[in-house]
């Protein structure tokens, strides 16, 4: 067993794991934060995405010891749970971008890190290949890609990327 | 398209707790005591199974039961949606002439 340190979600959590957990077993299972979904377990599906210090990552890709002090932000973090949603999560709501919800949060934080890299106005070419990574069953992509489009509009005001 | 009524598009009720992670899928369930089942299915579609020897199985640290088609059908646990189905059995009998419950079974996919 080791002893792991990070920030989720703004909170310090501390766990006693053995080493070969994986990032998104800890927040499933240790911290029952089961927002974060394991579509595939294979790295192909992008359902377990979460930020970690601000960038997409699959959390079924990484050992948690490999982001020992990492600040980690899930699907439940993104919102103040009293508070208005995040303008990304809003977008998906208005635009139909969710039926079964299953690739929903790892959908909505991939969309939340492109926003950091690329900006605020995403054309839909732009929008489907940043999209390779996550995988959708059910609804199909197009009116995921119109909310990412409008999610990223809306987040023009005040989410920007944090200072690192 | 109106704003309301006939045709006017409508806000899902169940969206929110999708977009905020709190959805409950099966895989969310986390009960005091909690067991959890495992599905072993055959490689080979249509195989005839002619034996399941599950001693060493059942003999592993914290395996609580394996059940056979035989056994499922013998307690009547019934069919198992998208896990397993009792009239396999059956239809294996009458393939080989064997009473039904003491057929060793035929594998399928997808069942």
């Amino acid at each position: 067993m080791s002893a792991v340190a990070l920030t989720v979600n703004g909170k310090a959590v501390t766990g006693d794991v053995d080493p070969r957990t994986l990032l998104v077993q800890f927040l499933r299972e240790n911290l029952r934060l089961t927002g974060t979904h394991v579509g595939c377990d294979t790295s192909q599906c992008g359902a377990c995405v979460v930020l970690v210090n601000g960038k997409a990552m699959k959390a079924c890709t990484v050992f948690v010891w490999q982001i020992e002090g990492a600040d980690v932000l899930t699907i439940e973090g993104l919102a103040d749970p009293n508070g208005p949603l995040h303008p990304m999560q809003e977008a998906f709501r208005e635009h139909h971008g969710l039926q079964c919800g299953y690739c929903t949060p790892g959908m909505i934080l991939t969309a939340v890190d492109m926003v950091y890299r690329k900006g605020h106005d995403l054309d839909d070419p732009t929008i489907r290949h940043e999209l390779e990574g996550n995988l959708c069953r059910c609804t199909g992509y197009h009116n995921i890609v119109k909310a990412i489009a409008a999610g990223a509009k809306a987040m023009e005001k005040g989410h920007s990327k944090p200072a690192a | 398209m109106g704003a309301t009524g006939i045709g006017a598009p409508v806000r899902r009720k169940e969206d929110r707790r999708f977009i905020t992670g709190k959805g409950h899928y099966t895989d969310d369930i986390n009960r005091p005591g909690q067991s959890y089942a495992w599905f072993l299915r055959s490689p080979h579609a249509h195989a005839k199974i002619r034996k399941i020897d599950s001693v060493a199985a059942t003999a592993m640290p914290g395996v609580l039961a394996v059940l056979t088609g035989v056994d499922l059908s013998a307690d009547k646990i019934g069919n198992l949606i998208c896990g397993w189905d009792d009239h396999l059995q059956g239809r294996l009998a009458d393939e080989d002439g064997a009473a039904p419950g003491n057929c060793p079974g035929k594998s399928e996919f997808c069942r």
